[in-house]
C-alpha cells in the first residue's frame, strides 16, 4: 500500500497544479446576462487567484440569500464537497470533503473563529445574516491558516465596504416544519472615507418534524407525538458592527459581533436518565425544557492594512469569548450521587489572536511573508466531565512566493513552522468512587501536563492557462495539534454513552493532499473537475473497542494511516435570460491503512451524490420584476462503508422546488421566495448527521417563506 | 499539451484510485454479534422476589470473534420500554406504578469472554439485594465483538411481592 501512496504522489508531482474553481457559481445563479458574466467572472478569477495560490470556491452575498436554509452551513451545503453535519433542523457543523470538527478552519474577518468545534453537538456560532462573502477552501490551507485547515477553510467575511452610500434590508422568514419564524436589519453606509455597517437578527423555532412516529435508540423504543423530536426546539439572535476606514494608504476595520443560542437537545437521547424525568414534553412543542445549551460567541476582530509602494503590510487583532453551558435534570448515575443544580457541563474560552504579514512584488514574484499567534485559555466546569480545563498557545511564521513564469503559468511554493504547546489541568471525580482494595477516592480523569508541538509544512503548486482551459495542481502538506479532548479526557461521554479515553502522547496529524483541477469556460458553459489525494501518516482516530469500562463500551485514541481521494464536479449552463442549468456531484473514498480498524473506512463519510438544478426565468417588461421557479433533484447513494458503530445509510432522492418574484419601485426593492424542501416527504437518513447514529431520520417536509425589503 | 496533461492526470487518478479500493472487501467485519436466546433466562417478565437469585443463561455468537458483556439493572418505575422487548410486555408498561427511586437497585457489571470465541454461553448468578424497592426493572445485556461493534438486549423483569 505504501508503494501506491509513494507512486500517487511522484505522478502527482510531476505535474503539480491545484483545483480552482471560479466564483462563477454564485454569479450564474443570479440570473445575470451571459456577456456580464463572463466579463464578471473573469475578473473575479482574477482576483480569486492573485489573492491565494488555493483552490477556492467564492460566493457573494446572493448565492447566501438565494439559498436561505435553516442554518449558514446547510446553505452552502449545495456546494459540490462540502456538507452539513446536522444537530436537529437548525444546528449544524461544517465538513469538507468527509473531513469536519478540528480537521477544518472557520476563519471570520482572517482570524480563526474558536468555539467549542470538538464537540458533537456544537454547532457553528456563526451569524449568516452579515455576511458580504464566503470563500472555501477544498483541501490543505495550513500555509496561511495554521493547525486545522487540513481539510480546508471556511473564510466568512462581513467588513467588506458597502457598494451603496447608504442601504437598509430588512428580511422576514418562516418555516412550516419547526415552526421557525425571524427577522434579520442590517443598514450600511459610506460617509466621506469612512463607512459604517449594522446588522440584527432573531429566529425562534420550535420542536421538528420528520415524517415517522417512533425511533428506536439504543434499544429503547421511542413514540413521537405528532411526529416531533422532543424539545429540539431553540432560538437565536445576533449583533454585528463593523466600523470602518478606507483611504489611499490605510484600511482599517473593527468588527465587533455577538451570537447568542438556546437550543433544547433531543429528549429522548439525551443525558443519563432523561427517563426519570418528570417533564411533561409533550405539554407544548415550542417551549425549551431540560436538557439544553446555550452558546454565547462574542468576537471582537481588528483589522489594518497599510500599503506602501508596491508592498502591503496588514495587522490583524482579535479576541474571542466563547461560553457554553449544558443543562439537564441532576441525576445519579454509577457512582456519582444527584448533583446540586443543573449546569451539567461549562466551557469557557478565551482566544486571543494575533496576525501580521508582508506582501510585496519583486520583478515577476510575489512574496509574501507572516506570523500568526494565538493564546487560548479554557475553563470547563459542572458536574459532568467531558473536557480538561486547558491553555494553549500556537505561534506559527511562513513564507510563499508566487512566481510569474509566464502570462499564462503560475508557479507557487510556500514554507511554515509552527511551534505550539497544550497546558491541561488537573481534574478528579468531586465524588467519590470505591476501589478494590476497599477503600474509596476521588478519581483523576486527566492528569497535569504540559506538552510541546512543532510542525514544518510545505505546499507548491502551479497555475496553467490554455485557451478556454485553466489547469491545476497542488501538493501540500497540513498539520493539526491534538486537542485537549484527545489528550486529556478519561471518562464517560454522556452525549454518545460511551466511555472516551485519550492518550497523552498523540503526535501533530499530519496530512499530505494532491489536489487536480481542471476547468472549462465558454458561452455560458462553465465545468470543472477536482480530484484529490490525501494520505493521513497518523490520523487521529477514536477507536471503539470491545472491552467495557464503567459499564459503558471503551473508545480509545489511536493513530492510524488513512488514505482518502475524491473530488467534485460542476457543469453550469446559463441560456441567455431564459434559464440556468446545472449539474454537481462529489465522492469520496476514505480507507485506515494500519491499526485495529485497518481495511475500514472513517466515520461520518459522506456518499456519493449528483445535484441538478433547473431554474427558469419569466421575463418581465420592467427590468428587475422578474419571477423565477426552479427545481433541484438530489440522489444520494448508499453508504456501506462503515465504521462501528455506524450503520449503513440507504441512498435517497429528494426533490425541492422554490419559486420567487423581484418588484423594483424606484429606490426600493422588494424580494419574496417561496420554497418547499423535501417535497415528497421522504423518509431518509443522512450518513452526517449526528443524529444518524440513533435513527432519527431527516425533516419532513418543509414549506417556507423569505420576503425582503431593500431601500 | 493539455491532452498529455489531462491524460497522465487521469491516468494517475484513476490508477491510484484502484489499487486503493479493490482491496476493499478485504475480511472487513461488519457483522453485529447476535444473541442466541435459546433456553435464555431471565425470560421476558420474569418475576422475582427480593433476595432471590437471577440465574442468568446466554448465548452468544458472532461471524469472527466475541470481545466482553456487560450486564446492567435499571428501574423501569417510570414505564419505558425497549425496542427488543415483547409487544406484550410493553402494553402492560401502560399501568405502571412509580416506585421508590431512591432506594432503586443499580447493577452494572462486565465480563470478559475468553478470546478466540465464535460462541460463548454465560452463566451467571445475580443475587437480588433484599433492601431494594420493589418494582419493574430492566434487564439489559450488552455484548462486544473484537472489532468493536456492539450488541444491547432488553429484558423485563417484576420485582416484588
Amino acid at each position: 500500500m505504501k508503494s501506491i501512496i509513494l507512486f500517487a504522489f511522484l505522478s502527482v508531482c510531476c505535474a503539480v497544479a491545484r483545483a480552482q474553481e471560479d466564483s462563477l457559481w454564485g454569479i450564474a445563479k443570479n440570473g445575470v446576462d451571459i456577456d456580464e458574466i463572463t466579463v464578471k467572472a473573469d475578473k473575479n478569477n482574477l482576483e480569486v487567484q492573485m489573492k491565494l495560490p488555493q483552490n477556492i470556491v467564492k460566493l457573494d452575498k446572493n448565492f447566501i440569500e438565494t439559498n436561505f436554509s435553516g442554518s449558514l452551513m446547510q446553505s452552502l451545503s449545495l456546494i459540490p464537497g462540502v456538507q452539513a453535519m446536522n444537530i436537529g433542523s437548525n444546528v449544524s457543523k461544517p465538513v469538507i470533503r468527509g473531513l469536519g470538527f478540528n480537521r477544518l478552519a472557520v476563519v471570520e474577518n482572517g482570524i480563526k473563529h474558536q468555539g467549542q468545534q470538538w464537540g458533537h453537538e456544537h454547532g457553528l456560532e456563526v451569524s449568516q445574516f452579515s455576511l458580504d462573502e464566503v470563500e472555501i477552501i477544498k483541501g490543505p490551507a495550513a500555509m496561511i491558516y495554521g493547525s486545522d485547515a487540513l481539510g480546508g477553510v471556511i473564510s466568512l467575511k462581513d467588513n467588506v465596504l458597502p457598494e451603496k452610500q447608504r442601504e437598509s434590508r430588512v428580511l422576514f422568514f418562516v418555516r412550516s416544519n419547526n415552526a421557525s419564524f425571524g427577522f434579520s436589519a442590517n443598514t450600511e453606509g459610506i460617509k466621506d472615507k469612512f463607512f459604517y455597517k449594522l446588522c440584527l437578527s432573531a429566529e425562534k423555532y420550535s420542536d421538528s418534524k420528520v415524517p415517522v412516529d417512533s425511533i428506536q435508540y439504543y434499544s429503547y423504543y421511542i413514540k413521537l407525538k405528532d411526529n416531533r423530536l422532543r424539545n429540539t426546539a431553540g432560538k437565536n439572535g445576533d449583533a454585528t458592527l463593523t466600523l470602518g476606514f478606507q483611504g489611499k494608504k490605510l484600511k482599517s476595520t473593527l468588527n465587533i459581533s455577538d451570537v447568542y443560542t438556546k437550543s433544547g437537545f433531543f429528549a429522548n437521547a439525551h443525558g443519563i436518565e432523561i427517563r426519570l424525568s418528570q417533564i411533561d414534553f409533550d405539554k407544548s412543542f415550542s417551549d425549551i425544557d431540560y436538557p439544553f445549551s446555550t452558546a454565547n460567541h462574542l468576537m471582537a476582530v481588528s483589522n489594518n492594512t497599510v500599503k506602501i509602494g508596491r508592498s502591503s503590510l496588514n495587522f490583524d487583532l482579535a479576541f474571542q469569548n466563547n461560553s457554553r453551558e449544558e443543562f439537564s435534570e441532576p441525576t445519579s448515575h454509577g457512582y456519582m450521587p444527584k448533583p446540586d443544580g443543573f449546569l451539567e457541563r461549562s466551557f469557557y474560552k478565551n482566544t486571543f489572536s494575533f496576525n501580521a504579514g508582508y506582501k510585496m512584488i519583486l520583478a515577476n514574484h510575489n512574496l509574501h511573508l507572516g506570523i500568526n499567534n494565538e493564546f487560548q485559555k479554557n475553563s470547563s466546569g459542572g458536574w459532568g466531565y467531558v473536557l480538561p480545563s486547558f491553555e494553549s498557545t500556537a505561534n506559527g511564521m511562513y513564507f510563499c512566493d508566487k512566481f510569474y513564469a509566464a502570462d499564462n503559468l503560475i508557479l507557487s511554493a510556500g514554507v511554515r513552522a509552527d511551534f505550539s504547546s497544550m497546558k491541561i489541568f488537573e481534574y478528579k471525580d468531586w465524588f467519590k468512587t470505591p476501589l478494590q482494595n476497599g477503600d474509596s477516592a476521588f478519581v483523576t480523569r486527566s492528569e497535569d501536563f504540559l506538552k510541546h508541538f512543532g510542525s514544518f509544512v510545505f505546499s507548491c503548486g502551479l497555475n496553467y492557462e490554455v485557451g478556454d482551459w485553466v489547469l491545476k495542481c497542488n501538493l501540500g502538506k497540513s498539520f493539526r495539534t491534538p486537542l485537549a479532548a484527545e489528550l486529556g479526557s478519561d471518562g464517560i461521554n454522556y452525549q454518545i454513552f460511551r466511555y472516551e479515553r485519550g492518550n497523552k502522547d498523540l503526535q501533530p496529524e499530519i496530512s499530505y493532499q494532491a489536489d487536480f483541477g481542471v476547468n472549462f469556460q465558454k458561452n455560458g458553459f462553465t465545468f470543472y473537475f477536482t480530484p484529490f489525494l490525501n494520505f493521513f501518516p497518523n490520523y487521529i482516530y477514536l477507536n471503539p473497542q470491545s472491552r467495557y469500562v464503567e459499564g459503558l463500551q471503551l473508545y480509545e485514541y489511536v493513530q492510524n494511516e488513512v488514505f482518502r481521494l475524491g473530488g467534485e464536479f460542476q457543469a453550469d449552463y446559463a441560456l441567455k435570460k431564459k434559464a440556468e442549468f446545472s449539474l454537481g456531484g462529489e465522492f469520496l473514498k476514505s480507507k485506515q491503512l494500519s491499526g485495529d480498524k485497518k481495511g475500514y473506512g472513517l466515520p461520518f463519510s459522506q456518499p456519493w451524490s449528483i445535484v441538478n438544478t433547473s431554474k427558469y426565468f419569466i421575463e418581465r417588461k420592467r427590468k428587475g420584476n422578474e419571477c423565477y421557479v426552479s427545481v433541484t433533484l438530489k440522489y444520494t447513494g448508499a453508504q456501506k462503508n462503515i465504521v462501528p458503530p455506524e450503520k449503513p445509510t440507504p441512498g435517497y432522492f429528494l426533490t425541492n422546488l422554490s419559486a420567487g418574484k423581484k418588484i423594483v419601485l424606484k429606490k426600493t426593492e422588494l424580494s419574496a421566495d417561496f420554497s418547499v424542501e423535501n417535497l415528497f416527504n421522504k423518509v431518509y437518513y443522512n450518513h452526517t448527521s449526528y443524529y444518524r447514529l440513533i435513527d432519527v431520520p431527516e425533516a419532513g417536509r418543509c414549506f417556507s417563506m423569505k420576503i425582503e425589503f431593500k431601500f | 499539451m493539455i491532452k498529455k496533461f489531462l491524460t497522465i492526470s487521469a491516468a494517475a487518478f484513476c490508477l491510484c484510485g484502484s489499487m486503493s479500493c479493490n482491496k476493499d472487501e478485504d475480511k472487513k467485519d461488519t457483522e453485529k454479534p447476535s444473541f442466541d436466546n435459546t433456553g435464555a433466562t431471565p425470560v421476558e417478565g420474569g418475576k422475582y422476589l427480593p433476595g432471590d437469585t437471577i440465574f442468568v443463561h446466554q448465548i452468544f455468537r458472532d461471524n469472527e470473534e466475541l470481545g466482553s458483556f456487560n450486564i446492567e439493572i435499571h428501574n423501569n418505575f417510570d414505564g419505558h420500554s425497549h425496542s427488543t422487548e415483547t409487544a406484550k410486555t410493553i402494553s402492560k408498561h401502560g399501568d405502571h406504578e412509580h416506585g421508590d427511586v431512591e432506594n432503586a437497585w443499580v447493577f452494572n457489571q462486565s465480563y470478559d469472554i475468553p478470546s478466540g470465541q465464535k460462541v460463548y454461553t454465560a452463566d451467571l448468578k445475580i443475587p437480588i439485594p433484599e433492601t431494594i424497592a420493589e418494582g419493574d426493572y430492566h434487564f439489559m445485556i450488552r455484548v462486544t465483538d473484537k472489532a468493536g461493534w456492539q450488541e444491547i438486549k432488553a429484558v423485563s423483569l417484576e420485582i416484588e411481592d
